[in-house]
């Protein structure tokens, strides 16, 4: 028997229940303004992709390949701030809304929802969603912990 | 001072050294003068199940749990004081509490490779005997604790360690030790009645019906 290898084990032990603690004590709430917030931000998110074209159209002279061209990029840049905006927002929801023993499934720290809104925040929209993928079905499997941070 | 207590020191010393071989052989030596010596029975099982082969060491666990009952006894029943029994039931649960988990992990770690996989060497009956012996011996080792030491209110608390693990490990091996005869109800609430904030731990993900699901 390799005593080494079994003190290493017992080390990590201590570790594994800090992780095991932080998942039980795990209660994240969100305030009741990002409700509002999230209804405005919609709002906003509809009239936008509705009203830059419309208004990209109505006031500008450029030719019709240039304002598609502009409506395109527009719509892109503005669609990937917006819907991983959106994203976490309804992450949040699903935090503070989805029952406990849903959540515990979870065997990743962090957590496959605080993931997902750490991805969000730091890569583009289909960049953000493969490693999002990734996580889900393919890293949080098994029933031993997980540290997984996106990098 | 006596030989005996001699020894006791220098055993003590070197389980803080964490020089295990000294420990095992001067709790050997206690072991020998005295053998209801509950502190030297239990280290010297302990520092035991370190040695020898992988094969053998769900045997050499189940040894270890067998002697934990009798060693609280003979520590409760022996001429010392009050605080060192303590300091000595603390170690012990201190020292076994890790102990299923990490036995568990390590023959977890015991692979082979054949071919293109890779293959765990000790078979599935030694992980559900250190499974199923580890998780009595936890809840066994509080049991003894209450059972002795009735009297001490910080004794009591010594034994909520020990259920706590037993409770997070039956829930986590909920699969394995679903005909286990100790259920994690009773043991919660024995542990309520001490620490009335405390709550059961899920049941590990894998027990659920969509285990995948999130």
């Amino acid at each position: 028997m390799n005593q080494d290898d079994y003190k290493q084990v017992l080390k990590d032990y201590h570790k594994q229940r800090e992780i095991a603690a932080y998942q039980e004590k795990r209660n994240l709430t969100i305030p009741r303004t990002t409700y509002s917030i999230l209804v405005i931000l919609f709002a906003a998110f509809v009239l936008s992709v509705v009203g830059i074209p419309f208004l990209v159209f109505r006031f500008t002279n450029l030719p019709v390949f240039a304002k598609a061209i502009a409506i395109s990029l527009i719509v892109i840049v503005f669609s990937d701030f917006a819907f991983r905006y959106l994203g976490i927002k309804t992450i949040e929801c699903y935090q503070h809304y989805a029952k406990e023993e849903i959540r515990r499934r979870c065997i990743c720290v962090p957590s496959c929802s605080e993931y997902a809104i750490l991805c969000l925040k730091k890569y583009e929209l289909v960049h953000a969603l493969i490693k999002i993928h990734h996580r889900l079905y393919v890293t949080c499997y098994g029933s031993d912990y997980i540290i997984d941070w996106p990098s | 001072m006596s030989e005996e207590t001699k020894y006791l020191k220098l055993a003590r010393a070197a389980r803080e050294e964490e020089n295990s071989e000294d420990a095992k052989k001067f709790y050997d030596m206690v072991r020998t003068d005295d053998p209801e010596n509950g502190e030297a029975k239990f280290f010297y099982q302990y520092y035991s199940m370190y040695e020898g082969k992988n094969g053998e060491l769900a045997n050499r666990f189940v040894n270890l749990v067998k002697v934990l009952d009798p060693s609280v006894k003979f520590i409760s029943q022996s001429n010392e004081s009050e605080s060192e029994k303590l300091a000595v039931i603390k170690a012990i649960v201190d020292v076994f509490t890790p102990l299923t988990w990490s036995n568990i992990r390590y023959m977890n770690n015991l692979t082979v490779k054949v071919g293109n996989t890779t293959e765990k060497v000790l078979p599935g009956s030694d992980f559900t005997l250190v499974q199923k012996s580890g998780v009595t011996g936890l809840y066994d080792l509080g049991d003894a604790i209450v059972k002795y030491f009735s009297r001490s209110p910080e004794a009591m608390k010594l034994a909520l360690t020990p259920w706590k693990e037993g409770v997070f490990l039956q829930q986590k091996w909920c699969y394995i030790l679903k005909n286990f005869n100790k259920s994690p109800e009773e043991y919660t609430a024995k542990i309520q009645k001490i620490e009335p904030s405390y709550t059961m731990p899920q049941k590990a993900n894998w027990c659920a019906n969509k285990p995948y699901d999130r």
